[in-house]
């Protein structure tokens, strides 16, 4: 746990130095040396502290941040380089991006569910002036919602804890482990409720609808890098939390009730998400709309059990490191073209040809066509669905993803080779375009070949839920 | 005396309901902080040293003196005094406040055979306190407001807490009441940078954001 005086020390050696290039080069090794130490506690290591321990579940959350993390920060250096930003600002980007880091590992870490709560809530205090960068009147509305919704939806969370604390009072405990080694008999009813504030509570977090009015605004409006880390690690940081009360419901008997929320939230989302993505023609927005709906196909996939727990999973790593991708890419597209309209913009592929290469991939990735991840999981979950006779639930899962799909083509085909004219070719900087490249290479490279060691991760995650 | 001290934290939320200068609003956050206190100690059950100073920074030191010192610099540096006219009369809001504390008292009496251990007097008002909270930041116009709102839904998960057979541990509880303060704080820079954009903080300003 030492490790984590290091992010510290390198925001207060950025606080007070208040330079540039001594925030590049803190950007580069923090992200460097988080890598390191994230392969360390989670391949070698055994993390088993009072209130933190790297568990199965953890371990797959944990690689995905650390790569989310090390891409972002390479790419914040390009997007910090390419403004004027006062010094000020510039040291107040980088403590609160890797303090966000950290606090994100800690809670991913935490087997407390109090301390998992205050780490989840000071992430969104440390996030909020991430939102607010550009200082703009927008960018100005989204921080206030995300801080005013997110932290209500934390609040509501909170009275979950609550209720968990009162359905498992004799253990007089908050420790996950508690929970589920539970002995004495339990109010299925007080379960029911705990699990219901807590879905609602950290699900607000996790971008689920109905309460997902926060995401599009504070996505779209935040700097790439920060969207990167927003849509592919807050989100995940948060559904976390869920999973590990949902395991309690499994241990308890308590599957129909939490698998019925599951389901009906995710389709929830899936549904906004189809007929926000159709209609709208803010590309950042489509690509928050697309977390929501990601983040519904996860809860889907969790709520169909069995092999949808793995396929869940495994979503999870796909959408993370292809939606991490396709924001630092918009990226690229909103400096040249200075429009966050997919139908103002010039044809990228003759403007940016690398820039439109890594794009288009990322949107065949995350639409599920192979060789990606999410061909995978998104297959095993309509496996499950005709293994257990559910044909009405596919055949909605499908459309919806087929209306999701329409929207997308439609994006990419009108960006890609748009009609208006942007004259001269635009030069791309090796920091645009690297970090993607290696999104990319873990989303497809996974989807044709996974190394042993990491299917083990994810079936021992998968195993770890039980349902 | 611990049933008068419900009654009061009941009238102090229902305040909200009955004016609309920012100020009163600001103290009502504060009598609720001591009216909290008081709640604690009064049901303490062994006298914890260690836990009488954790409470009192947290309700008096917190809930009655910083954060009402921030929500009046806040409303000092806006030059607001008054919620905006949302079109909802007192009369309504009080019967509205009336109808969720009715709600309050009949589902907590409702559910007292499940509620074994707990107070369903203590289980009203908090649930009620909760409620009333959200029925505070739908209806109300100014961000001030919106963040008061959500102090008064804050104390009203604080007062439901303390059915809670254990306390939660040190760690925790400095860390909910660090980050209630950084909330605060945080959001009353928003809401002063919101001032200085739009000229006021009206919430039906910020709706540019929508598909």
């Amino acid at each position: 746990m030492l490790y984590f005086i290091l992010p510290l020390l390198f925001s207060l050696i950025s606080f007070t130095a208040k330079r540039k290039n001594i925030d590049y080069i803190i950007l580069v090794s923090n992200s460097v040396l988080n890598a390191i130490f994230t392969v360390y506690i989670v391949f070698i290591a055994n993390i088993n502290l009072k209130y933190f321990a790297v568990d199965a579940i953890s371990k797959p959350f944990l690689l995905i941040l650390s790569i989310v993390f090390f891409s972002s920060s390479l790419y914040s250096i390009y997007f910090l380089k390419k403004r004027e930003i006062d010094e000020r600002w510039h040291s107040i980007y980088t403590l609160c991006f890797i303090l966000f880091d950290s606090l994100m590992m800690l809670s991913l870490m935490s087997v407390h569910i109090g301390l998992y709560w205050v780490l989840l809530e000071a992430t969104t205090i440390l996030t909020a002036p991430l939102i607010y960068f550009n200082k703009t009147k927008h960018s100005l509305e989204a921080a206030w919602k995300y801080v005013f919704i997110c932290s209500i939806g934390i609040a509501i969370g909170f009275i979950g804890i609550i209720f968990l604390s009162i359905t498992f009072r004799h253990s007089e405990s908050l420790f996950f482990a508690d929970f589920y080694g539970y002995s004495d008999p339990v109010s299925s009813l007080f379960l029911k409720i705990a699990f219901l504030f807590i879905i609602v509570g950290f699900g607000t977090k996790a971008g689920l609808a109905p309460l997902h009015f926060w995401l599009p605004d504070a996505h779209s409006e935040a700097p790439s890098p920060v969207s990167a880390m927003l849509s592919a690690t807050l989100l995940n940081t948060a559904m976390i939390g869920i999973i590990r009360v949902l395991k309690a419901m499994y241990i308890f008997k308590e599957q129909y009730f939490a698998n019925t929320m599951l389901l009906l939230m995710g389709f929830m989302s899936l549904f906004v998400s189809a007929v926000f993505i159709l209609r709208i023609k803010n590309y950042k927005r489509i690509l928050a709309y697309s977390s929501i709906e990601n983040m519904g196909i996860i809860a889907v996939a969790l709520a169909s059990g069995g092999a949808g727990i793995l396929a869940g999973i495994i979503h999870t790593v796909s959408h993370s490191l292809l939606k991490a991708s396709l924001f630092l890419t918009s990226g690229n597209i909103l400096d040249r073209y200075e429009t966050k309209h997919y139908d103002e913009t010039g044809p990228v592929m003759k403007d940016m040809k690398m820039t439109g290469i890594v794009f288009g991939l990322s949107v065949f990735g995350i639409l599920a066509i192979p060789p990606s991840l999410s061909f995978l999981s998104e297959f095993k979950i309509m496996s499950v669905f005709i293994s257990g006779k559910n044909y009405f639930l596919m055949v909605l899962f499908m459309l919806l993803l087929t209306v999701v799909f329409y929207g997308f083509i439609k994006m990419l085909l009108t960006m890609m080779f748009g009609e208006k004219d942007f004259s001269a070719v635009k030069k791309e900087y090796i920091l645009q375009i690297l970090p993607q490249m290696l999104l990319l290479i873990f989303a497809f490279g996974l989807g044709l070949f996974m190394p042993s060691a990491v299917k083990q991760i994810l079936l021992d995650a998968a195993n770890w839920i039980g349902g | 005396m611990y049933y008068g001290l419900l009654v009061l934290f009941a009238l102090t939320v229902i305040y909200f309901s009955v004016t609309s200068r920012l100020r009163a609003y600001v103290n009502a956050l504060a009598a609720q902080g001591v009216i909290l206190f008081l709640i604690v100690l009064v049901n303490m059950k062994e006298t914890n040293f260690q836990s009488v100073i954790l409470i009192l920074i947290e309700t008096i030191g917190f809930k009655t003196i910083l954060i009402p010192y921030i929500l009046n610099k806040i409303i000092y540096q806006n030059e607001a005094s008054r919620e905006i006219d949302a079109g909802l009369s007192n009369f309504f809001s009080i019967l509205a406040m009336i109808a969720i504390f009715s709600f309050g008292f009949i589902l907590s009496f409702w559910t007292k055979e499940v509620l074994e251990y707990s107070n369903p007097f203590h289980f009203g008002v908090a649930f009620s306190s909760i409620i009333a909270g959200m029925y505070i930041i739908l209806t109300k116009k100014r961000l001030i407001t919106h963040i008061m709102g959500y102090m008064v839904f804050e104390n009203g998960i604080f007062l439901f807490s303390l059915t809670l057979l254990k306390e939660m541990p040190l760690i925790v509880n400095l860390g909910v009441l660090l980050e209630l303060f950084m909330i605060i704080f945080v959001s009353g820079f928003f809401v002063t940078k919101i001032k200085e954009s739009y000229n006021d903080d009206n919430i039906d300003n910020l709706t540019d954001l929508r598909d």
